[in-house]
């Protein structure tokens, strides 16, 4: 699985100079069948020209006439979800990859897309358990205390069987955005984990995690009951205590939140609960 | 009858050559780049940094078809900067476009009238 950016981006990065014309710029962009060039002084990127630029100058100027200034650049160890994000919000199509301030690299929006693609649900459109395992790993790493809330559907595959599979996906759809609509970017990271299960990792208190768990679960009930759908969703919740944890220890310890949660969820549906927490 | 080769005696070349003095820097006072000129203020700027150092500014244009004005500096000692680019921007406007650069001879004369105590 891939998420940084460093091991996507395009090497070695072909650069323009601020005295190159923008008829030589574009024959490089050309030549190498790229979109844009960074722009380089004294080893340091100062802007970029794109071949937007390119059509909006006359040939004759040279670069630094024609460039844009303001450089938007990325660490390679940001994550694909990061640089996605940064070419949305300032509606650019190329990021400069930056390493301790050297540039070492170009990070494309459609090298992102195929990369994001591997990790998104098609049915849903959330992302998958690589998403969420990059997210916990990196805030366990970080030192931030999280809850792991997987949900899972009540004996999904014989509803399968009796409604049909086509049922089936609407009911995960439905689920899916109900999940989608109730959490909040700055806190809390859902996935679709497994064939009928949902992940979410929050940075929620622990106090507020439980009643947040109920509002969650009654919100599904009633969209799926207005869709006529009978399924039953158990939640099983487990969290961490506070402290960073060595980069090496994260996965493990991720593993271990991930799957008591779920024996948490399974003990809950056998003991006729819908919610239990551990930890 | 004899062919067009065998009538040539010889082919000759007219060639006229006009020499003047080169003007340093050859911009004169001002210069206004148009957003969509050939040329763009960097250029400019390496140009007069080459052949007259410190003796012009480079003026950004925030809107407009203007993109910068190049400036003699010493035209700033009689005039203020502010009402310089006003004066010129509005008449090079009436002549040029986004895709002009526009060269401009500037003469000011400053007349002082005083009364002194005979």
């Amino acid at each position: 699985m891939i998420f940084k950016v460093k091991s996507i981006m395009k090497k070695p990065v072909i650069t323009a100079s601020l005295e190159d014309s923008v008829l030589k710029a574009s024959q490089r962009m050309q030549q190498y069948g790229i979109g844009g060039l960074p722009v380089i002084e004294n080893g340091k990127p100062v802007g970029i020209i794109t071949s937007r630029d390119v059509r909006c100058s006359h040939p004759n100027r040279i670069v630094e006439d024609a460039m844009t200034k303001e450089l938007i650049m990325i660490n390679q160890d940001a994550s694909i979800w990061e640089a996605y994000e940064v070419l949305e919000k300032n509606k650019i199509e190329r990021l400069p990859v930056l390493e301790n301030q050297q540039l070492v690299g170009m990070i494309t929006k459609s090298d992102l897309l195929v990369e994001l693609g591997k990790n998104t649900d098609p049915l849903t459109g959330l992302n998958t358990s690589g998403f969420i395992r990059f997210i916990g790993e990196t805030l366990l790493f970080e030192g931030k205390e999280i809850i792991v809330l997987l949900f899972d559907l009540d004996d999904f595959g014989q509803f399968n069987k009796k409604y049909g599979h086509v049922t089936g996906d609407k009911c995960l759809k439905i689920i899916s955005e109900v999940l989608s609509r109730t959490i909040l970017p700055e806190t809390d990271y859902l996935c679709r984990y497994g064939g009928d299960e949902f992940v979410i990792i929050t940075t929620r208190m622990k106090d507020e995690v439980v009643n947040w768990a109920k509002y969650l679960l009654t919100s599904i009930e009633k969209e799926v009951k207005n869709n006529n759908l009978l399924i039953q969703v158990s939640v099983g919740i487990s969290a961490n205590q506070q402290k960073p944890i060595p980069n090496n220890e994260a996965s493990a310890l991720l593993d271990n939140l991930i799957n008591n949660a779920s024996l948490a969820s399974s003990k809950a549906k056998k003991e006729g609960q819908s919610l239990l927490m551990v930890g | 009858m004899l062919s067009s080769s065998e009538k040539e005696l010889g082919r000759k070349a007219e060639i006229s050559i006009k020499l003047s003095e080169f003007e340093i820097p050859p911009i004169q006072d001002v210069l206004v780049v148009g957003r969509k000129a050939p040329i763009g203020p960097g250029a400019v700027r390496r140009m007069v940094d080459a052949l007259s150092p410190d003796q012009y500014e480079i003026i950004p244009i925030d809107k407009g078809a203007v993109e910068a004005m190049v400036v003699r500096k010493s035209l700033l000692k009689l005039l203020s900067l502010e009402k310089l680019i006003d004066i010129i921007l509005e008449e090079s406007l009436k002549v040029a476009d986004e895709s002009s650069v526009i060269k401009a001879q500037v003469d000011v004369t400053v007349a002082i009238k005083r009364v002194i105590e005979l």
